[in-house]
């Protein structure tokens, strides 16, 4: 069986390319057989799914703003 | 159909603030997002007789600022490739696996709580928060992969990096990630 470490790879390749037959199968089994991958994974692909969501809601202050408009609106003649 | 027409006199009240938020999620340091904005700005102005209107403003500025950004990860080649160099000697993944490459005691993750996993606007920041604590050469292709969805080939060859590096930085930034969710919010 391989390794978790070789499954953890194998199964980032596998999220965007076709794994062989052989790789795939190994993969598999040991997902089947290794509880800490499974949960590995089930976290993994919440935060995937949960960064394409990422907000900050983060602001240029005032005072920046102002800095920002000295040294842009000059450009625009 | 009408084609967008742009008003640079607005940019910056109605966009900046937008293209901050989109450079902090993808550059650490916030007076470099910051003097990214500005360039941005600078380089649309400069070249705004070139916009042939067939996308809106703000899609164009947005798209000036994203070649902004890959530029910046370029301009860090060094970083990156001295970062490279110590990809193949697995310290990272120590910390997690044991000598067979099966998940050892204290790195191996733990279960996580359904009430934990929401998506607050405070557990957006410790998110970002760790992918920040990812060096550069992590953070830049976990970005580019995992929030701007760029496939691995277009993300190796910008930054130069072999595909057998780059599923391995992958997997220990996700390593990494999922560890300091788990210690910082998770418990």
């Amino acid at each position: 069986m391989i390794c978790c470490k070789e499954a953890g790879i194998l199964g980032e390749k596998m999220g965007e390319k076709k794994l062989s037959t052989m790789e795939t199968f190994k993969l598999m089994y040991h997902m089947v057989w290794c509880k800490n991958c499974r949960r590995f994974k089930k976290q993994i692909d919440w935060i995937n799914r949960t960064l394409k969501q990422i907000d900050l809601d983060e602001k240029f202050t005032q005072e920046e703003k102002g800095d920002l408009k000295e040294k842009v609106n000059p450009e625009m003649g | 159909m009408a084609k967008h027409q742009l008003h640079p006199e607005q940019w910056i009240d109605v966009f900046s603030d937008l293209l901050l938020n989109y450079a902090l999620i993808r550059i650490k340091e916030r007076e470099i997002a910051k003097d990214l904005v500005q360039e941005t700005f600078l380089t649309a102005i400069r070249t705004k007789e070139q916009y042939r209107g067939e996308i809106s403003e703000m899609n164009w500025l947005f798209l000036i600022l994203k070649s902004r950004i890959l530029d910046h990860y370029k301009k860090k080649k060094e970083v990156l490739e001295s970062q490279l160099k110590g990809a193949d000697d697995d310290e990272d993944s120590d910390d997690f696996f044991n000598s067979t490459g099966h998940w050892s005691k204290n790195g191996a993750p733990n279960e996580w709580t359904t009430d934990k996993m929401v998506r607050s606007a405070e557990f957006m920041h410790v998110l970002n928060e760790c992918k920040n604590r990812l060096n550069e050469v992590q953070n830049a292709v976990f970005t580019m992969k995992y929030i701007d969805g760029e496939d691995s080939e277009m993300i190796c060859k910008e930054l130069n990096i072999s595909s057998s590096n780059y599923w391995v930085l992958v997997h220990r930034a996700k390593l990494k990630l999922r560890e300091c969710l788990e210690k910082n919010w998770m418990t």
